[in-house]
């Protein structure tokens, strides 16, 4: 069992990575429904646009997945360097 | 493989005599795309719309009419045929070609006198349908009035008065007495009714139009009924048998209808698909030029393809044509992909972006070979991928035989489910952890342990699919830089394209350093190609030019999406199954309500992340991939064919 101190702080680093990936997916999520929307719109009056714009909606999932790396090097770099994995 | 197909231009001359036979050898094949002659040369005109075509357009509205009309009152499939339609694709039933001759004849024999049949009992279908709704908010009326509980002889005018009677919806109730306590003309007699609120008052008409406008506004309705003479009861009994003998005269017609489909649909179709060709051919002329007794046409044909459309243009018109191979514009020419029949299934993929122009790489190839390893990778689960194949195969061989791109991205989905198999098998995923330890011990890689190196495998893999990404966008940054060799821009060559390479040999010369600190020429050459590399970025773009290396440094982060789809599967599956064994601990229906929802649970699972793991690597293909070298502006090859659905011609 670690001491507290050292507990607190993987707490703290799990909690950061919790906002890492939750913070950027809402973005994320924001970013898709505007995107999706506009998107639906396109395809409607263009419909041999569908794969660009289903491509266009994927986008702006990116964030979300760049958050989701950093929550990942977070436990496993940070967190592991620390003793917990 | 990697170029679109190769194509001739072809400037014809024949006889105008000779139009109809050459059209109708080419049609069953797909040889040629027609061009528009240039009919501003002088002695060459244009064909006009004839009458013939005219006649052709004509028949065939009527034809397409009836068949839609035969159809929408065909018989209902039952839910056992519709499954069976599903999986099972039974061909169109096949009619012999007729000649044109045979078409004219019987357009009038047998299109015409039907299509005014149609045309009677279409009439009459409305009619009917008009006339039912009519007595079915007479009806409606009439139970208002007699909820009302008045005689309805009552409701009529009297001098200067009239009584009333109408609708309202219950909330504007107190707005609606409110109104008509406005006026002291006005008396209300009785309000009933809950979910509809039906008024009867007494008024003076002068007021009502006075109050009117009020009334409308809170949706107030009046109801005017034809049949005041009879009680409501007798009424809605006379209405109710007036619409029995509706349905009964509708019911006749289908019946009918039915008749007519069973024994013309079959034929209607022959006409309709032959007068498509018709008019098809009618359009086609269109874009011939002509003389007195000559026409010019223009096409385009796949090299390949060349002798046999000298030999069909041979037959067609007897010998009696000139040819010449004409010159063309790279921008002018139509895009055909040529690919094996691996590869061809993913030129759909390709034409979602856009085809590749006439003289520029086709990245199908590339597409094929990265796109089912990085879906793999993706999904990388074995219960899934097994779920997923068993299910693609099955609608690869029923569904998907209706057309040619379905059987496509059924076959990208199986090659997709055959690599998520792989993969599964490599990282051990079986629903996530339920396959448990055995599955684990199968597996080449736990993401979740740590190599023998020390470090985690989840950030080894991590850096595999940078690695992955880096080496894909060189490879794509090396076809840009060939792309901008041929077209002779040499600028966008050197400042958008070798600068990456510069940038990257002076990082790597640079890092190789720390590892050989005795040569140290490595850190000065170096430092000298980074130096190069960012002057060139300068010179090209100003200080905008340095924002291409976090972009390229953004594309290469952005393959990690591989590795996060692939934890993401994992985790969900993980969760799922947690929670089921949480249900399972439930007393007496825990059992059940835990199988449910793990069958619930994997199957919204596996269809998020077979959508994820499809559009996910394709996004790296257009986005990152396609950024360096691909445009995806080419012009599809339409050739002049028309393949036949209905009719079969028997080659002579």
């Amino acid at each position: 069992m670690a001491d507290p101190a050292t507990m607190n702080a993987l707490g703290l680093m799990m909690v950061g990575a919790g906002l890492a990936v939750g913070i950027a997916a809402a973005g994320s999520g924001l970013g898709q429904g505007i995107t999706a929307a506009a998107a639906v719109g396109g395809v409607a009056e263009k419909d041999y646009s569908f794969g660009k714009m289903l491509v266009l909606t994927a986008i702006s999932e990116t964030q979300a997945i760049y958050g989701f790396v950093i929550a990942i090097l977070i436990i496993f770099v940070v967190a592991s360097g620390a003793g917990a994995f | 493989m990697l170029k679109p197909a190769r194509m001739k231009k072809f400037n014809v001359l024949l006889l105008s005599s000779d139009i109809q036979s050459m059209l109708d050898s080419f049609k069953d094949e797909p040889l040629l795309e027609f061009r528009k002659v240039d009919t501003t040369l002088k002695g060459i005109s244009s064909f006009d719309a004839s009458e013939r075509e005219k006649f052709v357009s004509y028949h065939l509205i009527r034809a397409r009419k009836v068949v839609s009309f035969l159809r929408a009152y065909s018989k209902e499939p039952t839910l056992g045929e519709k499954i069976k339609s599903f999986f099972f694709v039974d061909g169109e039933p096949k009619f012999e070609h007729i000649s044109q001759s045979e078409l004219k004849r019987q357009i009038n024999s047998f299109l015409e006198p039907l299509f005014n049949r149609v045309e009677v009992m279409e009439q009459r279908l409305k009619d009917i349908s008009e006339k039912k709704s009519a007595l079915a908010k007479e009806k409606e009326i009439l139970n208002a009035i007699a909820r009302l509980e008045v005689e309805p002889n009552l409701i009529s005018r009297y001098g200067p008065f009239e009584i009333i009677v109408g609708q309202i919806a219950p909330e504007f109730e107190d707005e609606f007495v409110e109104i008509l306590n406005s006026t002291e003309y006005a008396r209300l007699l009785k309000i009933v009714g809950s979910e509809e609120k039906t008024v009867l008052f007494l008024i003076d008409v002068d007021a009502y139009n006075l109050i009117f406008p009020k009334l409308r506004k809170i949706g107030f309705e009046r109801l005017v009924f034809s049949k005041a003479d009879l009680r409501p009861s007798d009424a809605i009994r006379g209405i109710e048998k007036e619409i029995s003998c509706l349905e009964k005269e509708k019911e006749k017609i289908i019946k009918e209808c039915r008749l007519l489909e069973k024994k013309f649909l079959g034929k209607v179709l022959v006409l309709q698909e032959m007068l498509e060709i018709e008019k098809a051919k009618e359009k086609a002329l269109q874009l011939f030029g002509r003389t007195e007794n000559t026409t010019l046409f223009e096409a385009f044909v796949p090299a390949e393809l060349e002798s046999r459309f000298m030999q069909k243009l041979n037959k067609a018109t007897k010998g009696r044509f000139y040819v010449e191979k004409a010159s063309f514009s790279e921008e002018e020419a139509p895009v055909m992909l040529k690919h094996n029949s691996y590869f061809k299934n993913y030129e759909f993929l390709l034409k979602l972006y856009g085809l590749p122009e006439y003289n520029s790489i086709d990245p199908t190839v590339f597409i094929g070979i990265l796109y089912p390893i990085l879906f793999g990778l993706a999904f990388s689960d074995v219960g899934y991928g097994i779920v997923f194949l068993a299910a693609m195969l099955i609608i690869r061989f029923t569904y998907a035989k209706r057309s040619f791109s379905m059987q496509c991205l059924s076959n990208v989905l199986i090659h997709g489910a055959v690599t998520t198999i792989l993969f599964g098998f490599i990282f051990g995923g079986f629903f996530g952890d339920l396959g448990g330890e055995s599955m684990k011990k199968l597996a080449i890689i736990d993401l979740f342990s740590k190599a023998p190196s020390g470090q985690s495998y989840a950030l080894l893999f991590i850096g595999s699919m940078w690695a992955v990404g880096l080496l894909h966008l060189n490879f794509a940054i090396l076809l840009g830089l060939i792309e901008d060799i041929r077209k002779k821009n040499y600028k966008m060559a050197l400042a958008d394209k070798m600068v990456y390479f510069v940038l990257e040999t002076g990082l790597a010369f640079y890092a190789a350093s720390f590892l050989f600190p005795s040569i140290q020429a490595l850190q000065l050459g170096g430092i000298f190609l980074i130096i190069t590399a960012l002057a060139l970025l300068f010179a090209s773009s100003g200080p905008l030019g340095l924002m291409k290396i976090t972009g390229f440094l953004g594309n290469v982060l952005s393959y990690s999406r591989i590795m996060v789809l692939s934890i993401s599967t994992f985790a969900i599956a993980m969760s799922i199954n947690i929670l089921a064994q949480l249900l399972f601990a439930v007393p007496i229906f825990g059992l059940a309500l835990g199988i449910i929802f793990l069958v619930f649970g994997h199957f919204a699972n596996l269809l998020f992340n077979v959508l994820s793991s499809f559009i996910h690597p394709l996004r790296l293909h257009f986005v990152e991939f396609f950024s360096f070298f691909y445009s995806g502006n080419g012009k599809e090859f339409k050739p002049f064919y028309f393949p036949r659905k209905i009719t079969e011609k028997k080659e002579v």
